[in-house]
């Protein structure tokens, strides 16, 4: 009897917790159709600046041959406040390599696979007139990290990489290029 | 710090998260009581139990699976991402994230007033004296029904009022108080009934399920639906004590014992609210007991239904549980 009962109540408790998750979908789903803006995930960068009217959001021009293009994760959003993400991963593999965040500034940025666990150097220097800060030291993951952020306008610019400084450096000067290129 | 930075702090991932967890922790478990139909209080209250627990565990435990649940790439797959609605700007002035807070706070307000206070008077508060009550002649009804419970035996005392009362206080002492008017209305078998229920919590509260439970409600102090979930929990007490009650002297004479009691508060009340100044919400307090009394009556008069496997019941709600909490973020 009890045997009955137990395989009896499964098909209705099942039926019950598909319903409770369809109707969290739906609640997740819901503030996207009242209000605009919220983090979404676009197909690319130029999908995000189009349908967030965000001309100013940089992408590089150059990317190292590591890293896999297009990126395997552009997220955004307009509220609560300015912000998108960028992430690349390797040539080979699914792993995070490499994670551009633009954020309005004095907000944080959104919360990446790739940041930088510890820090072991700091240098300050200048690429095409903007003071920047390269940071030196290791992800979670104990592997070797590299940290370049900048101000940028009114946002905060940050890209973090799974490889030496150097070409972080050029992938900064290829966005400063490539905004260069885009003002009249 | 913005409103939003404090939603993705961890303080405020528990926070929200801990809430969320716990409402759908408590709809699973409502569904799976009604969709096995359980009746049984201890099971029920079992299951009841892991609405409690498990969003103090199962957020760390998640976060240390998987660190990442809080990024993007998590959130934008996740069923439901409640930030989302927590970035809602009403009126374009301010988020709905500050009502959550807001709401928070009222939680906690009231768990301080309704729960907290209550038991600090409660255990500062001195027994009653030997002027308010007597010990029952040996030989008298209270006294046999009293003897005839197995089992360690606390103290009885007659309290000489005029109104039903019975209640018990645990502790070092451990007393059953019962009026006298009350031990008159009763049958022999209904006030062993009514003695081995407040026995029963008397030796219930000596458990550490308990005070556990009670520490990990009051850790989740500002959530709203741990206060209503540790109010089921303590109804289903009742009911667990009610059934060991029914146990000894009979599923009747149990039912029998709460009828008299809840008539005679009625009875009380009735006086009580004659007078048309009576404040609504002791009115609806008054009302939401005579329902749960009404729950209580009718459960024992009813034939229990044959039980499901809870074991297996319970795995499997925990299993759902756990699992679909993982993806709300």
């Amino acid at each position: 009897m009890a045997i009955k009962r137990t395989i009896g109540g499964i098909p209705v408790f099942i039926v019950l917790v598909a319903l409770l998750i369809g109707v969290l979908e739906l609640a997740n789903w819901i503030p996207l159709v009242i209000q605009d803006g919220a983090l979404e995930r676009f197909a690319s960068i130029d999908e995000a600046r189009n349908r967030l009217k965000r001309p100013d959001i940089l992408s590089p021009a150059y990317y190292p041959r590591s890293v896999r293009w297009p990126p395997i994760l552009v997220a955004a959003q307009d509220r609560p406040y300015r912000a998108i993400l960028a992430e690349f991963s390797r040539t080979e593999g699914n792993e995070t390599v490499l994670a551009i965040t633009q954020t309005e500034r004095g907000r944080p940025p959104l919360r990446t696979a790739l940041h930088l666990a510890s820090v072991r150097e700091r240098a300050p220097f200048e690429v095409k007139g903007r003071r920047m800060l390269l940071e030196a030291g290791s992800c979670p993951s104990g592997d070797p990290c590299s940290r370049l952020s900048w101000i940028e306008g009114t946002d905060d610019i940050c890209i973090v990489m799974k490889d030496a400084a150097p070409e972080l450096v050029r992938i900064a000067e290829s966005m400063m290029l490539s905004r260069a290129m885009e003002k009249p | 710090m913005h409103i939003d930075a404090f939603f993705h702090s961890w303080v405020g991932m528990f926070v929200t998260q801990s809430i969320l967890h716990t409402l759908v922790a408590a709809l699973i478990v409502d569904t799976a009581l009604s969709a096995w139909n359980i009746a049984n209080p201890a099971v029920r209250q079992r299951f009841r139990l892991l609405v409690v627990i498990l969003p103090v565990v199962t957020f760390p435990l998640y976060q240390a699976i998987s660190p990442e649940r809080g990024s993007p790439l998590f959130r934008l797959d996740a069923v439901l991402d409640v930030t989302r609605w927590f970035n809602l700007q009403l009126w374009g002035a301010f988020p709905l994230g500050l009502l959550f807070l807001a709401f928070c706070a009222l939680t906690s307000a009231l768990f301080a007033f309704q729960e907290l206070l209550p038991i600090i008077k409660h255990t500062s508060a001195a027994p009653l004296d030997d002027d308010e009550a007597c010990t029952p002649e040996p030989g008298s009804p209270l006294d046999q029904a009293l003897k005839s419970i197995p089992g360690p035996r606390p103290e009885a005392m007659i309290i000489d009022e005029a109104e039903c009362i019975i209640f018990s206080s645990t502790g070092k002492r451990p007393v059953v108080y019962i009026s006298r008017m009350f031990v008159l209305s009763l049958t022999p078998e209904e006030l062993r009934a009514a003695v081995a229920h407040e026995i029963a919590h008397i030796r219930r509260s000596r458990r550490p399920t308990m005070v556990m439970l009670f520490l990990l409600r009051s850790l989740l102090f500002f959530n709203p639906v741990i206060l209503m979930e540790f109010r089921r929990i303590i109804q289903e007490e009742e009911k667990i004590c009610d059934d060991f009650g029914a146990a000894l002297s009979g599923r009747s004479a149990m039912a029998q014992a709460l009828v008299k009691f809840r008539d005679c508060e009625h009875a009380e009340q009735a006086v009580l609210f004659s007078d048309m100044a009576s404040p609504l919400r002791d009115r609806i307090v008054e009302y939401g007991q005579s329902v749960q009394f009404s729950n209580r009556i009718d459960r024992l008069e009813e034939n229990p239904a044959a039980p499901a496997n809870s074991i297996v019941v319970f795995c499997c709600v925990l299993a759902t549980i756990v699992t679909v909490n993982y993806y709300l973020v």
